[in-house]
């Protein structure tokens, strides 16, 4: 039987309404107050990038903004936009893609990696750019905790990507790359201790430990390989490092490792949480696990206490999310969100033809969402500086 | 012929060492008897997994003399393990193969383009003859036509030859025109970056492969992009093609309201996706997908067939208007209706009348998409010849019929049985068929040394490894051929000969008999590298240095002991593949090195048999261009004429062969 089929005609169409403002220099941007439109940053918009620092501080979160070659750069503690940089108007091309963000600790430098114009990029706190390196079909990016390393997996637009991650030094952006014999390498993570980095396949059910320093690989096949296939989105890892869980596309569970023994991960558990669970984020003290379900609008937690779903969370602005991330105190969540079908209705569309992502914000405390930012279209991967500034 | 026994010992190995080693000795207990005769034979070769012939080889070329490696992808017969010859047994094996039939030539008949790595074309053209239907495969046709990750010939400006649409990377769209005539096409690049007549570029993500035909009978041709959103984007020729027209039309980025969504339930998935707690309809899934338009029934208009990341099989949106006013609105149907095949995925189909009974056959290659690629390495290009009664049946998984184990392959030329010839053994990095090892592959030569017949009679079960890259080399002095091999991770196996050089039984040993300090992908060579008898270790690695264990044991009782991993600072990029053998015919060992992306380096020794000094040669390797992603060598005189021929393994899991000349 097909694992495929058309919707049915008579769906509703995105709406079409016309852009009200230009896309570069005097964007104005919606925000919270889930509907309201406010000026960002400085008076009429965000400063461009290049055009020297943002007016805040920060610290700061990111977001990649796939179908819109931008980043937007969000005060983390305002949740005011404070800058968009334009990938296309830095040469990386209208359809870039830019998929993750990865922050240094300190938020000194950032990166982003740009799918379909084979580049990670590294920029500096004042958003300038200051390095980059070629690597085919980058995806998801994860920073080494103690070395100077960026890991980075491959994305799925390409008919054979490499079976490979990349390491990049983060300092001279030099990479070198190691096997990891699976096809589509995607979900990927550097343990606590960094030591190990896993790794996780779009197109088998199979996991990878990666000893993060020599790059030797252990390879884990899940049950059921061969028949229905997970699709392994993205991991989280406990505070202590011993139990790691992966996002499962296709058959919409969240699959629980045992990983005391890093190199032998054992699946110990699979709970079933929905329609295409995406990026997790785990707490600090251990007990929750978020993400964001891109196939049902919704955000799910989970209770790792005795491994059940504590609360789905839906709302204003939660529209295909993608990324997510939790602030260094743990009180909020960030996800960022496609919108791609425009099931949530930006105030203002900032020039862009597709309806606008957004960055639903959800306090960790009541599990309600507090705030509604709106970025460019297709809001995906995000990530903040997980460390005093 | 041979059997291999499980491990009888594993070594420890501590998984948290930080530090390189700077040595590491392995061995084993001292064994019987002094070095045999073929032993002496392979180290007068110089070429420990090349010299298994009786006696020595003749001398190679005088130093100096110009060396040139001739390719041929039908040099000898070779049978698979049914019995049947393989067409083009050299090819070099598909993974990803991207078929379309088309007639370029005009005479008649569907010459066949299948694209297996980026950038290239291969074209076989259709030259049928009284004892049956052959493909020849002429590699300087439209071998310098670059692109990018897809093609398709269509007739863009509606002149009656087909043009040429391709990715430019990335993800974008370029055109050539077809400047030719209807018996030999010529194609010249018209637009690197084609725009739409609103002066937009026309972009695919460059995992999704468009597709092309006059869909409502306008006399236009239509061009059809699926979007990552399973959305469908139009364009209609304009019918010009020119530096200042613009091609395409943009008509619409949702045709025929197509929108494919999955549905993991019907895959065998299982979560209420469509209940109060779904969240509503399942959206798109984010993949990659391919398509194909051909009036398949006959009827007169075009369907459409859909091969996606996230299906197994391949869908049928069936036209239920007409030519002039079609209509896609409708249910996709698993295709063939009658039995839907499954595969890995991903599947790319091209239509055509490959039997000439007048309907259109399905010839579809397996990208592989979610459903396991690992499985469909080997069997990927796929013939379904429409019956009488419409039905679609499957005649081959294998179209193009060519040596392919999966993917990665690694030779080994010996005579294993010593019988006068060359035997072939062939790993791979998966096996498709069971995906819990590699195997090893026996092609037996039941021919002769100088015209090898080569038939696939058995393989070697290698339980609990990946990458298997066998050497072969008389280790334990007694005569006959041992094995080290090779895995994906850092060690190398020992595998001893326990029967006869005419009757080898091999029995794995030792699971970690050498580990090399860091890295994976462990490629063994063997060879006298310091002139005292017995058979030296080079080791390559995924990072491309190269790992060099001089024997400080003895040719009966070898114990490998590191000198240098990161020997004579040699880094070929990634994955080196070493082989050593006397390339220039001085006396003394040369290096040669397979990359992944670089084809094969050559390190001349310009030092002696003791003392090597490897010093790379100018103009590199004389080997042809072109040679495959992820090449390892392996050299053999194949044909006996005193010199040593030249085999690669390559990603695509088969061989390539050149001879040297």
């Amino acid at each position: 039987m097909a694992a495929l089929w058309i919707r049915p005609s008579g769906v509703p169409r995105l709406l079409q309404r016309a852009a009200s403002v230009a896309r570069s220099g005097t964007l104005a941007f919606g925000m919270a107050g889930l509907v309201a439109v406010r000026a960002a940053a400085a008076e009429g918009g965000p400063a461009a990038a290049g055009d020297g620092p943002a007016a805040a501080d920060g610290p700061f979160l990111y977001v990649a903004n796939q179908e819109a070659a931008a980043v937007t750069v969000i005060d983390l503690e305002t949740h005011e936009v404070v800058e968009i940089i334009d990938l296309e108007a830095m040469g990386y091309g209208a359809n870039a893609k830019p998929h993750h963000v990865a922050v240094e600790p300190d938020g000194s430098f950032w990166y982003v990696s740009l799918i379909a114009a084979d580049r990670v990029l590294k920029f500096d706190r004042d958003n300038e750019l200051v390095a980059s390196v070629e690597f085919e079909r980058p995806g998801l990016l994860a920073l080494h905790p103690s070395e100077p390393w960026l890991f980075v997996g491959r994305s799925m637009a390409a008919v054979n990507p490499p079976q490979r991650i990349g390491r990049i030094d983060r300092t001279s952006m030099e990479v070198e790359e190691y096997d990891v014999f699976i096809p589509r390498p995607h979900a990927l993570l550097a343990s606590p201790d960094g030591g190990w980095v896993y790794a996780g396949s779009l197109g088998e059910n199979s996991v990878v430990t990666v000893e993060a320093e020599s790059g030797e690989a252990e390879l884990l096949r899940l049950p059921g390989s061969g028949t229905m296939p997970h699709v392994l989105v993205q991991y989280a890892i406990s505070p202590d490092g011993e139990t790691l869980v992966a996002t499962a596309e296709m058959t919409a569970k969240l699959l629980v490792f045992d990983v005391a023994e890093p190199v032998a991960p054992k699946l110990v558990g699979e709970l079933d949480v929905g329609a295409r669970p995406w990026h997790p984020s785990w707490s600090a003290d251990g007990r929750w696990i978020w993400f964001g379900n891109l196939g049902a609008n919704q955000v799910t937690l989970v209770d790792t206490s005795d491994w059940s779903v504590a609360a789905v969370i839906r709302g204003e602005g939660l529209a295909e999310p993608h990324g997510s991330v939790l602030s260094p105190d743990g009180s909020r969540l960030y996800v960022a969100n496609r919108n791609e079908t425009g099931s949530y209705e930006s105030a203002d569309r900032m020039g862009y033809g597709a309806p606008g992502g957004t960055v639903v914000v959800i306090d960790t405390e009541t599990r309600e969402i507090i705030d509604v930012i709106e970025t460019p279209p297709y809001a995906s991967g995000i990530s903040l500086a997980s460390g005093p500034s | 012929m041979s059997r291999i026994d499980g491990p009888r010992s594993r070594r420890a190995k501590s998984r948290s060492r930080r530090a390189a080693p700077r040595s590491r000795r392995s061995g084993l207990p001292s064994r019987r008897g002094a070095p045999g005769a073929l032993t002496a034979a392979l180290l007068a070769a110089g070429c420990a997994s090349s010299g298994g012939a009786p006696g020595s080889l003749a001398p190679e070329r005088a130093a100096g003399a110009e060396t040139r490696f001739v390719r041929a992808v039908t040099p000898f017969p070779v049978f698979d393990e049914f019995g049947e010859a393989y067409e083009i047994p050299f090819l070099g094996g598909f993974n990803v193969p991207r078929p379309q039939w088309v007639d370029i030539d005009g005479d008649g008949d569907l010459d066949l383009f299948v694209q297996e790595t980026t950038d290239r074309l291969l074209f076989f053209e259709r030259e049928d003859t009284p004892e049956g239907r052959r493909h020849t495969w002429r590699p300087a046709a439209y071998s310098d036509i670059e692109v990018g990750e897809w093609f398709r010939f269509v007739d863009v400006d509606a002149d009656g030859d087909r043009d040429l649409l391709a990715e430019s990377p990335f993800s974008y769209m370029k055109l050539y025109r077809n400047t030719g005539t209807a018996g030999g096409a010529a194609f010249e690049l018209i637009a690197d970056t084609l725009r739409d007549t609103r002066g937009e570029a026309i972009f695919s993500d460059r995992q999704n492969i468009p597709n092309a035909a006059d869909i409502d009978c306008d006399g236009r041709l239509d061009l059809f992009i699926g979007r990552l959103v399973g959305t469908v984007t139009r364009y209609e020729a304009t019918g010009e093609i020119g530096a200042n027209a613009s091609p395409f039309r943009h008509i619409t980025d949702r045709f025929e309201d197509i929108e494919i969504v999955a549905d993991p339930a019907a895959a065998g998935g299982v979560p209420p996706f469509n209940g109060s707690d779904g969240g509503g309809p399942f959206p798109t899934l984010h993949g990659a997908n391919t398509m194909a338009l051909a009036d398949y029934d006959a009827d007169g208009d075009t369907d459409m067939f859909w091969g996606d990341f996230f299906e197994a099989g391949l869908l049928l949106i069936e036209n239920a208007g007409s030519c002039e006013i079609p209509n896609l609105r409708v249910e996709p149907r698993p295709f063939p209706l009658d039995e839907p095949i499954r595969t890995s995925g991903y599947n790319a189909p091209t239509f055509g009348d490959y039997d000439g009974d007048g309907d259109l056959d399905l010839l579809m290659g397996v990208l592989g998409g979610a459903y396991n690629a690992n499985t469909t390495t080997a069997d990927n290009l796929m013939l379904f010849s429409q019956e009488s009664d419409g039905g679609f049946e499957l005649r081959t998984r294998r179209f193009i019929s060519q040596i392919d184990v999966g993917s990665e392959s690694v030779a080994s030329l010996v005579d294993l049985d010593s019988d006068g010839d060359l035997d072939l053994l062939l790993g791979n990095k998966i096996d498709p068929g069971d995906l819990s090892n590699s195997r090893v592959f026996l092609f037996e030569n039941e021919g002769s040394g100088t015209r090898p017949v080569f038939r696939r009679t058995g393989e070697f079960e290698l339980p609990g490894a990946y990458h298997n890259a066998p050497a072969f080399g008389d280790l334990d002095g007694d005569g006959d051929l041992d094995m080290l091999l090779g895995t994906w991770r850092d060690e190398i196996r020992y595998v001893l000969n326990e029967g006869s050089a005419t009757e080898p039984r091999l029995a794995l040993v030792d699971s970690a008999f050498v580990e090399i300090t860091r890295g994976s992908n462990a490629t063994p060579a063997l060879g006298d590298l310091d002139g005292d008898g017995d058979l030296d270790l080079m080791i390559g690695e995924s990072s491309g240095a190269l790992n060099y264990y001089e024997n400080v044991g003895s040719a009966s009782q070898p114990s490998f002991e590191l000198v240098s991993d990161e020997y004579a600072e040699i880094d070929i990029g990634r994955r080196s593949f070493p082989k050593l053998l006397d390339h220039d015919g001085d006396g003394d060992l040369d290096l040669v090195v397979g990359t992944e992306s670089d084809g094969i380096r050559y390190f001349r020794n310009d030092g002696s048999r003791a003392a090597p000094n490897f010093v790379e040669a100018d103009g590199g390797f004389p080997a042809a261009e072109n040679l495959p992603l992820f090449a390892t060598p392996e050299f053999g005189d194949l044909d006996g004429d005193g010199d040593l021929d030249l085999v690669v393994g390559s990603a695509g899991g088969g061989l390539y062969y050149f001879e040297r000349r």
